[in-house]
Formats: structure tokens, sequence, C-alpha cells
């Protein structure tokens, strides 16, 4: 007798009444086939991640089972023919998980935290650019002067070692940049561009890069 | 210019034993998965290989028993 486990769900247009029904049928089947029911625990209505049958919700029930694999082809023949069965998946477990601490897991639009990469609205460059420090979140319209005061740090520190550059691009805490080894002038582009998305300071930011982009020029003619 | 290999990153399933990798636990699994759903790479998310490979299956069942999506439409602001 082999573990199984097979997660479906019910369509919700049924009643309680209807769904008790659907599961009971399912059961029977099982039961007809020789298998032996472990466990069934329901999940009640959930939001689906992508509509079924045209149906944005559904009710899972999750059961474990014991039987052979001829039993598996009879419960899908019993789901697919039965019309209130939407969709279903069924594993084949080692062992089964402890019954009582199974939990139900957290309805899907629910979750909507931070993830490491995360990135919320910037994902079409999905680039996979690891980040070299965590991102920190848009600050909310800094005051003019410091964005001067920030720009005009990353001209002090264009015309030092490229190497803290990097530093310098953490400072305006925009968008994370790529570092460039090669030329301080892309940093200070990049700069310029990363800034460019924060309207309010559009106007500052133009009189303000221009010195970095003028004393950037500098080193690099010097070179 | 390859500078991608700078922080030490640690499995979170090996640091932690008691984080399971199961399909069930859509939120769980929706910390590897982009906004538009796709899968992360090791990479970035500092998983073992072993680990990936399950997370990666896990990830796939949890997809088709429509607890993670496969795609989200994701409006670019």
């Amino acid at each position: 007798m082999k573990k199984y486990e097979c997660l479906y769900i019910v369509n919700i247009n049924f009643d309680s009444e209807g769904i008790s029904a659907v599961v009971a049928r399912v059961e029977a089947v099982l039961k007809n086939v020789g298998g032996e029911l472990a466990n069934t625990q329901h999940w009640g209505k959930r939001k689906l991640a992508y509509a079924i049958d045209k149906e944005r919700y559904g009710n899972f029930v999750l059961m474990h089972f014991q039987g052979e694999d001829a039993d598996i082809s009879e419960l899908a023949r019993e789901f697919e023919i039965e019309s209130g069965v939407l969709h279903y998946m069924t594993i084949r477990l080692d062992e089964f998980p402890d019954f009582e601490t199974l939990s139900v897991p957290q309805a899907f639009e629910a979750d909507r935290g931070r993830r490491p990469g995360g990135r919320d609205s910037r994902d079409s460059r999905d680039g996979h650019r690891p980040r070299r420090y965590e991102e920190k979140p848009a600050a909310p319209a800094p005051a003019p002067e410091a964005v001067v005061e920030d720009a005009a740090k990353v001209a002090v520190e264009a015309t030092e070692e490229v190497a803290e550059a990097p530093a310098t691009a953490e400072v305006t805490e925009e968008t994370p940049v790529e570092v460039a080894v090669e030329a301080t002038e892309e940093v200070v582009k990049e700069v310029e561009v990363a800034e460019a998305p924060a309207a309010p300071e559009a106007e500052v930011e133009e009189s303000a890069n221009e010195t970095p982009e003028e004393e950037a020029e500098k080193p690099a003619d010097a070179e | 210019m390859k500078m991608f290999t700078y922080r030490k990153k640690i499995c979170k399933f090996c640091e932690n034993k008691k984080m399971s990798i199961d399909y069930k636990n859509p939120s769980m699994l929706r910390r590897f998965v982009t906004e538009q759903g796709k899968i992360l790479p090791r990479r970035i998310t500092g998983t073992c290989a072993l680990h990936q490979r399950t997370l990666v299956t896990a990830i796939k069942r949890a997809r088709n028993i429509a607890l993670l999506p496969y795609t989200n439409d994701v409006k670019n602001a």
C-alpha cells in the first residue's frame, strides 16, 4: 500500500450540502477500489491563483490515503466525471505528515510581503542583478538642499578612487547602480538616470548634476 | 566585470531545519518567486543546490494546483 496525498478543488457554487456530497462521492469511490482513507482536511474557500473554468474561488480539500497504483487512475476518473471538482492533484508520499499539525495555508492575497531580491514595480528588468546592498525604499521627497548636498558629495568623490563609487551611489539611494569599474563618467550618468524618476527634485537635480559632470570630466581629461 | 559573488549567503533551509519545503505553503514559497511569478535563481536567494531543486518542484506543484500563479500581470509605473 502506497501513501498518497490528493488535493482537489471543489466548485464553490455548490452550497455546503453539495460540497459534502461531492466529498462523500469521492471517498466512496476510493473505498470501492480498496483504498484506505487516512485523513481529510477541508481548507474552505480560497482565492485561486488563476481562474479555472472561469472560477476565481474554490473549496480546497486535502486527502491522504493509502492504496495501489490502479486506485489513482480510478480516482482520477471519478474527478474527471464529477462536475463539482474543478482541479485535482495527487502526489505520492513516502511518509504521511503529522495530521494534527497540518495547518491550512494563508489566503493567497493576504501575503504581500517584501521579497529578498525585492523590487516591486520594476520587475520587468528582471535581469537577475544581484543586490549589493539592501534596496532602500524610495525616499519620500527629501529636501532640495539634501539633493544638492548629495550631488556635491558625488562630485567630490567622483574625483577620488573609482572603487569608492558604490558608496556614493548608495548615498543617493535611488535605483541600485551596477558598478562600472571603468569610467567615473558612467557612474555619474547612472546617478543622473537614477535621480530622474524622482520628479519633485527634477529641476534641482538638473542644475546640480552639471557640476559633478564637469568635475568628473576633469580627471578624465587629466588622465 | 564579474562582481557578482560578493556576499556570502546561507541557504535558509540548511540553516533552519524546521523550514520544510511544502507545496501547500504558498506564503513561504512566495519568497522565492518574483512579483511576476518567476522562480528566483539560486544566486539571488542563496539557497543551496539540493534545496533549490526541492523548492522548484514544490513551486511547480503549487502552480499546478492554483496555489501560486504561473504569471502575474505587473503593471509598470
